[in-house]
């Protein structure tokens, strides 16, 4: 007999042919009916043709009657399936019930790793995928400058340049600017409390660039750029609920801040976000037309400028446009512009980009993680179908197909993915909450709470049924496979393994070895990187200084005078607080990002030739004794260094080593300019301080100048409190000493200098700790891994142990015997593992200082640990089976 | 033929079928044959009309099929009668006796209508 086609075959396995069957029924009729004809005396001929005459039009009843079946195969079909998989998550649910302590380790285990998976995605998601809320984003381009001479890359940029590209670019319909740090400024009024507020400065086109609508009054127009239009403030949702109850009558309102009148004209959106800003107020700049002109509007760096490209313009073509634009600048303002250089990144990766490189290494580790716990639950699973080798018997031999038993098994893993994606939301709830706590100021923009969306649930589907592929194949192959049930069979009939199921185990346990010395490693290392920053020398003694940020409002402190005689009054009423021994001011705290520099010239010298841009800080005296930053030559800015008298500057280690070299710096004048005219300043070097870190410790010291606030004279300080007890003990008094000094004035950025050093690491420690916890949650899990398979191998072998002690083995040569399997394992997997590290190195090397990502001694001892940690978990078992009563073991069975 | 009849004729025939399985699990030829038996010459119908009907009942749930084994040892597929469809053979021929009933007391009347006139 010919087989049917294999095409058929499937078909006839999926259902029964209708067409097939109505054929063979209406068929039967028409034959029986001929017979029966025939029987009466008609020819066959004239039979068959009466038969069919009497039927009637057989092609169109048998369409009809197909046509029926198929509703109704249709209607059975789905019925079966449903009550298929019904059956199986029943069979499924009741086999975990017995194996109750099984099901809760397996769930317990995904739900660790598809928790923490989720927790991450959301924040990823919320910093980096979720598109910013202006319209057409993708349109909207961040504008730099870069400076191969200064070293700048994307730069601020210099308002005139910003304000020309904005004139001159075709490639874009406008530019908007904001300034790149925000005031933070105490906002007063008829009936509120003072309270400080965060407030940014921008141009008057800025909302209208990034396409965004005020949800109550109006946002600027660009003519409110400059300074002849009224000053205005656009509140934040939250500002408004905050200081206004949400009143819309707030619109047009004043508002004081920093003792300045601005009218209230409009309501930003809730859902308004721009990341790395917390701005509640945004201010209209208020540039003078005339100034505009002033080559300080040129020099001074310090805008971030948004463009929005026009329709059809590319991001090269307007790249190219604006860097041609640039060299037009260059060639007419060579004395600010010199080698000025300018490019564009789309605006949501220049904003979040780093953050989101950062989250995605987390979230690669943290998929480890989960990759390790789903090897985790492999394994059991294995064991456990292992054991189950007779029920799958009998029920093949009851008929069960073996698609349906892998099905069955499937539908078992599925089960556990599904609760412990379950348990994993929950626990992801909590995950997220510290990871926001963790996270903290190093990941702007990190939502509080888990971000629900279309990603977010893609994602969940992707972790639960990814999870299921991950750790439900290799026992789903067990059970579908007989002759791996044969190669099974082989270990004897007492719950043993075989030499298949123990490779299987084998491998699974080696992949977990691997990914787990993947994991240490990266946190070894960036644990190293971490501590290496913190080693660093910050230049000055961090410990026992409270500092404060203070800003004497223009409104009070209208003169030079007014502002010095203010914070010589406030520093000596607080130096007369208990246990304050020196309190002194400084413009910028050292690490935290430095953000002044100048032009700089040496009197006597060719302009450039020892550089041309310093950092610039003002300071009041005291403010090195403060901060114990030694005094290397010369003398510090002392009370005498006021205005009208000689200009005075101290300048850091690093500068006399660069541009003084053996020449004596003391008594050289310099000027904070390139080409110094006849009306150039000059200041007069009067002592050398050792290097302060102005920015992060990873960074190199750069050069640096100090001159008195007293000559040099600026609104906004620091207060630097050192104190012979608990820095954060001053805080109260100090409050007070400021209340009483001036009710309006009020105390910001209150800490203590500690921590102003620990922010400035803070990014590494939160990757050094949040990759610390997953390697141990990585090496706990191949712990058990280990353990697990060791145990289980023995339990196979517990006869031949017990012959062997019974014969005389020393006991110490069966446990070696023993832990040799479970040490090829554990080396396999160390070797895989050394393998990924150095494939995938480079992917942490951008957030290591001073440690190479494949760094041989960290490698070695991360291979020497788990090495450690493999056999230890080995030798348990190991021991135990050593200990062994060999009378016992052979009497059972 | 207008759609009435052709309603009022599946449902006879229905019926009928119904009627013949209460006799016992048969296939479409016996159906037919002892229908033909029953009435004689009275009814013809077309026999290939016979098994959409059939078919219909089966997705109905009033009858069940199943294939098996003719007298002449044929694969055949044979009907049978479910619980429900014994109930609806009970409805319908109630409803079909009701039915013809009243036709044949239509028919049977002496007295034609009477006109009644407005006043």
């Amino acid at each position: 007999m010919k087989r049917p086609p294999m095409w058929r075959r499937i078909q006839r396995m999926l259902g029964p042919d209708l067409a097939e069957d109505a054929e063979d029924e209406l068929q039967h009729h028409i034959e029986q009916r001929t017979r029966e004809l025939i029987d009466r005396g008609m020819a066959p001929e004239a039979a068959r043709e009466e038969a069919l005459r009497r039927f009637g039009d057989v092609e169109r009843v048998r369409r009809e009657v197909v046509e029926i079946d198929r509703t109704v195969a249709r209607r059975r079909g789905l019925a079966a399936a449903m009550g298929e998989l019904w059956q199986d998550m029943r069979l499924s649910a009741r086999s975990m019930r017995r194996n109750r302590g099984f099901a809760v380790a397996a769930v317990l285990t995904l739900a660790l790793g598809i928790g923490a998976n989720l927790a991450v995605f959301s924040a990823l998601n919320s910093v980096m995928l979720r598109p910013l809320p202006f319209s057409d984003p993708d349109g909207l381009v961040m504008l730099w400058e870069e400076n191969p001479e200064r070293n700048w890359h994307m730069e601020t940029v210099a308002a005139s340049n910003m304000l020309d590209w904005r004139e001159r670019v075709a490639a874009f319909t406008d530019v908007a600017a904001y300034a790149s740090f925000d005031d933070r400024m105490a906002l007063t009024g008829e009936g509120a409390a003072p309270q400080i507020v965060t407030a940014t400065e921008i141009t008057g086109n800025f909302f209208s660039v990034l396409g965004v609508a005020p949800v109550a009054g109006r946002v600027f127009r660009f003519e409110e750029t400059w300074d002849d239009s009224e000053r205005g403030a656009v509140l934040s949702y939250d500002a408004w609920q905050r200081s206004y109850g949400g009143d819309p009558d707030a619109i047009g309102q004043s508002m004081r801040l920093d003792g300045d009148d601005f009218r209230v004209i409009g309501v930003l959106p809730p859902n308004f976000r721009y990341p790395g800003s917390a701005a509640d107020v945004w201010l209209n700049i208020g540039w003078s037309r005339e100034a505009y002109a002033d080559p300080s509007f040129r020099r001074a760096h310090w805008l971030r400028a948004v463009a929005r490209l026009a329709p059809g313009a590319t991001l090269e073509q307007a790249e190219a446009e604006l860097s041609a634009v640039a060299n037009q600048l260059e060639a007419e303002y060579p004395n600010t512009n010199r080698l000025m250089g300018a490019g564009l990144t789309p605006l949501q990766e220049f904003l979040v980009g780093d953050v989101s490189r950062m989250l995605v290494v987390v979230l690669a580790a943290v998929g480890l993680l989960l990759i390790l716990a789903c090897a985790n639950v492999g394994n059991l699973l294995l064991v456990k179908s292992l054991g189950r080798r007779r029920e799958m018997a009998v029920r093949t031999a009851l008929g069960a197909g073996r698609w349906r038993l892998v099905r069955q098994t499937f539908a078992e893993s599925l089960l556990l993915s599904a609760a412990g994606a379950a348990l994993g939301l929950l626990f992801a709830l909590g995950f997220t909450r510290t990871l926001g706590a963790m996270a903290g100021e190093t990941i702007p923009g990190i939502a509080a709470a888990l971000a629900f969306d279309g990603r977010f649930a893609a994602y969940l589907g992707l972790v639960t049924f990814g999870s299921t592929l991950v750790f439900g194949t290799i026992p789903a192959l067990v059970a579908s496979r007989p002759d791996f049930g044969d190669m099974l069979n082989e270990g004897g009939r007492s719950g043993g393994q075989g030499r298949g199921g123990r490779r299987a185990a084998g491998t699974l346990v080696a992949c977990e070895v691997a990914l787990a010395l993947l994991l240490v490693t990266g946190a070894a290392l960036l644990t190293q990187s971490f501590l290496q920053l913190q080693r660093v020398d910050p230049g000055f003694d961090p410990e026992g200084v409270l500092t404060a940020t203070i800003s004497l409002p223009q409104a009070r402190y209208e003169t030079d005078e007014q502002v010095v005689a203010a914070y010589d009054e406030l520093r000596s009423r607080a130096e007369g607080l208990p246990g304050v021994q020196r309190v002194a001011a400084v413009r910028q705290l050292p690490m935290t990002s430095p953000s002044w520099s100048s032009d700089f010239s040496v009197e006597g010298r060719p302009p450039d030739e020892y550089g041309v841009e310093v950092l610039h800080r003002e300071v009041t005296p005291g403010y090195f004794d403060a901060l114990r930053v030694p005094l290397l030559r010369g003398r510090a800015i002392t009370d005498a260094d006021r205005a009208g008298a000689t200009p005075v500057v101290v300048i850091n280690e690093a500068l006399a080593d660069l541009h003084f070299r053996d020449a004596d710096p003391i008594g050289a004048r310099i000027a904070f300019s390139r080409a110094p005219d006849d009306d150039a300043t000059w200041w007069t070097v009067v002592g050398v301080v050792g290097n302060e870190r102005q920015g992060s410790p990873a960074e190199p010291v750069r050069t640096e100048i100090f001159a008195p606030v007293a000559q040099d004279v600026s609104r906004g300080m620091n207060l630097v409190i050192r104190t012979a007890a608990d820095p954060s003990a001053l805080i109260a008094p100090l409050r007070q000493v400021v209340q009483d000094f001036d009710a309006e004035l009020v105390l910001d950025n209150v800490r203590t200098m500690a921590d102003v050093r620990n922010a400035a690491t803070a990014r590494e420690e939160f990757l050094s700790l949040i990759f610390g916890f997953f390697a141990a949650v990585a090496i706990a899990l191949s712990v058990v891994g280990v353990y697990g398979v060791m145990a289980q191998s023995i339990r196979a072998r517990q006869k031949e142990i017990g012959i062997r002690l019974a014969l005389g083995a020393a006991r110490l040569r069966v446990v070696t015997l023993l832990a040799r399997y479970s040490l090829g394992v554990v080396l396999a997997g160390i070797a895989a593992g050394l393998v990924a590290v150095v494939v995938s190195a480079e992917v942490l090397a951008a957030l290591l200082y001073d440690i190479a990502p494949r760094d041989p001694v960290t490698l070695a001892s991360t291979a020497l640990l788990l090495l450690l940690v493999g056999l230890a978990s080995a030798a348990v078992p190991a021991l135990r089976a050593g200990r062994t009563d060999p009378a016992v073991v052979l009497r059972e069975d | 033929m207008a759609a009435r009849d052709l309603e009022l004729l599946r449902g006879t025939l229905d019926v009928l079928i119904l009627k013949t399985l209460s006799w016992g699990p048969a296939h479409g030829y016996a159906v037919a044959s002892w229908i033909e038996s029953v009435t004689g010459e009275a009814l013809r119908i077309e026999e290939g009309s016979l098994y959409p009907a059939l078919h219909r009942l089966e997705r109905r749930g009033w009858v069940e099929s199943e294939w098996g084994l003719s007298d002449n040892n044929r694969r055949a597929k044979y009907y049978e009668l479910t619980e429900e469809g014994r109930r609806a053979l009970q409805a319908e021929s109630n409803s079909w006796s009701r039915f013809a009933e009243a036709v044949g007391l239509v028919l049977a009347a002496r007295h034609g209508p009477h006109s009644v006139r407005p006043s």
